[in-house]
């Protein structure tokens, strides 16, 4: 069975003061997505990959279509309603700076689901911080340094630690390595991997690097202008 | 002609339980012409070393060395001469779009303010240039973007964004901290054209994780490591020959040749390992390698900072 299932979604803004013009941002998409999949989606700056992942995991509310969560429709639950899905899905945003809390520590970023969720005590969320900092490559002396107290790429582990914190089913990851090095990002690539492989882990995996796709996912597809332009079986 | 040095820079951020070492005696000469590309491990220095040029680091921050720009030392500038190198003298395109965009003006109001405030442009005049500068950066459709804020842009339309800004007074100096992330083939492309285009004639320092845009616009690249440089040299002879075990097992770890990640973790800059500080994660690593830092030697212009590189 599928993990999500996507029909017919758009999500349409509109624009402009004087002459309301209408972006349509994702135009008519349907795909679905196994538990055991790593899906790839590509496509050109602004064809709508980054709305279709908050679509999804319903960050945001789309203008029509319809989204499955594990037999479960999602497209119209409101904020409380969704608090249960919210740990079992989740996204690894395309600018770190921007899901980073500026005035937490990196520790406590990480450590909050553990917490909250988890409802682990203190020494377990100090063992389990250390094994994730470990995990996304980070030294134990970032944990009580702020967001803008640590490099880029070392922002975006940060995120990819907490979000592995929660132990999700299904992560969207979107270009969750643009802002690592090679080796970095060979080391994020084969976390994400492990973790899929040992824990059934379903990932949509965006990107714009073509061999990156090519090694990392069973499939991909293509949008282009909101719209599903090319969907490619890489295996069967 | 020589435009830019840094002298023994070194720069320290106090932190609890010590200090954190981000750039340890780092020199660096750059001609008129020259584009040199900055790569190396992610949280190695390389923004720090970008912002400490235009002094943008928190005030807490203990510089020392020294940062010339056609002999004028930027760390000891007055803040008028400051004003006068940021933008026009010294470009820079920022690593972080959601840091350097201002969430509530329009992208056109962005641009077009710093050429009003420096040019003396009218407001349609400004206005005007920059569209053109959107244009000039890929947009088909600049007059709907210049009126667009930076939430209802797309990540690549934002990085693309940011670029313009950082080109808007057309800096003699161009500093660009990862212009080609997360865009598209073709937009990037496009970026990589441009920076071509925009930098003949003038300096370029490019901090990049992609090698592919390095090998493209650089004619020198310099690699970083734990706060230092390891290696320098030529881009041909750099991309083709790496000599740093580092620089090699980095060329390797691209997803074309397989991505293989270096094998361990950077050290903390807090407590830098004693000898090399890449001895933990080498196999190459030979005893004296533990206990004895390696300087930097150069091998007919090819610089390299490795006790088994003769
Ligand atoms: N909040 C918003 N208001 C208006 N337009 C928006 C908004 N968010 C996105 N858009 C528009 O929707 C389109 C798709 O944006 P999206 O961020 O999904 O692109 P993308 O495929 O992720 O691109 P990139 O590769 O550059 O990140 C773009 O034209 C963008 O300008
Ligand atoms: N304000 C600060 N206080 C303490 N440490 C800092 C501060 N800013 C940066 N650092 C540390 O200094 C080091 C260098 O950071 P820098 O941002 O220069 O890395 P970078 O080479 O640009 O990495 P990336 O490729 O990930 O962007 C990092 O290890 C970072 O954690
Ligand atoms: S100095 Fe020694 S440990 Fe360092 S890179 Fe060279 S061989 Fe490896
Ligand atoms: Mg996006
Ligand atoms: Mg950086």
């Amino acid at each position: 069975m599928s993990l999500i299932k996507v029909k017919n979604l758009c999500k349409y803004y509109s624009s402009g003061i004087i002459n309301q013009e209408l972006t349509k941002a994702v135009d008519d998409v349907s795909f679905e997505i196994k538990r055991n999949e790593i899906v790839g989606l590509m496509g050109s700056s602004g064809s709508g990959k980054t709305t279709v992942g908050r679509l999804i995991l319903r960050y945001i509310k789309p203008t029509s279509g319809q989204i499955i969560f594990d037999g479960q429709d999602i497209t119209k639950l409101n904020s409380s309603n969704l608090r249960p899905f919210r740990p079992r899905m989740q996204m690894i945003f395309q600018d770190p700076e921007a899901s980073i809390n500026p005035r937490m520590s990196i520790e406590d970023f990480i450590a909050e689901p553990l917490r909250v969720v988890k409802k682990m005590d203190k020494s377990e969320v100090h063992e389990r911080v250390s094994q994730l900092l470990e995990d996304v490559g980070l030294t134990e002396d970032i944990r009580k340094r702020r967001a803008c107290q640590v490099s880029g790429g070392q922002n975006q582990r940060a995120v990819i630690a907490r979000i592995l914190a929660s132990n999700p089913e299904f992560i969207v990851s979107d270009e969750a390595t643009s802002n690592l090095d090679v080796s970095a990002q060979a080391q994020i690539v084969q976390l994400l991997k492990k973790i899929h492989e040992e824990y059934n882990l379903a990932i949509l995996f965006i990107s714009h690097d073509r061999e990156l796709v090519d090694i990392v996912c069973d499939r991909w597809f293509e949008m282009e202008r909101g719209k599903i332009k090319l969907h490619t079986a890489i295996s069967p | 002609m020589l435009v830019f040095a840094i002298k023994n820079l070194q720069i320290l951020f106090p932190a609890p339980g010590g200090e954190i070492h981000a750039v340890d005696t780092v020199n660096l000469e750059l001609n008129a012409n020259d584009k040199l590309a900055l790569i190396g491990e992610s949280g190695c220095g390389k923004t720090v070393l970008a912002h400490s040029i235009l002094r943008l680091l928190h005030g807490t921050t203990k510089i020392s060395g020294e940062i010339l720009y056609r002999g004028t030392d930027v760390l000891s500038a007055s803040d008028s001469t400051l004003q006068k190198i940021r933008g026009k003298e010294i470009g820079m395109i920022i690593q972080n779009p959601g840091l350097s965009l201002n969430p509530v003006l329009s992208i056109g109001k962005q641009i077009a303010e710093s050429c009003i405030e420096r040019e003396k442009m009218s407001s349609v005049e400004a206005f005007k240039y920059a569209e053109d500068m959107l244009k000039m950066v890929g947009f088909s459709n600049p007059a709907k973007i210049a009126s667009s804020y930076p939430h209802q842009l797309s990540g690549g339309m934002a990085q693309r964004a940011v670029i313009a800004l950082g080109l808007t007074l057309n800096p003699q100096m161009l500093i660009a901290d990862e212009p080609t992330k997360s865009l598209d083939e073709k937009s990037k492309r496009e970026i990589i054209d441009l920076l071509i285009e925009m930098s003949k004639d003038k300096t370029l320092l490019m901090i990049t994780h992609d090698l592919e845009a390095a090998s493209c616009i650089s004619n020198r690249v310099m690699v970083m490591y734990a706060a230092e440089l390891i290696e320098e040299g030529p881009t041909e002879e750099i991309m083709n020959n790496p000599r740093h075990p580092y620089t090699r097992g980095f060329m390797n770890a691209q997803p074309k040749r397989g991505l293989k990640p270096i094998p361990g973790i950077s050290p903390s800059l807090l407590k830098l390992p004693e000898g090399c500080r890449f001895h933990p994660r080498c196999s190459y690593a030979l005893p004296k390698c533990k206990t004895s830092h390696p300087e930097l030697i150069d091998h007919n212009g090819h610089k390299v900072r490795c006790h088994a590189c003769h």
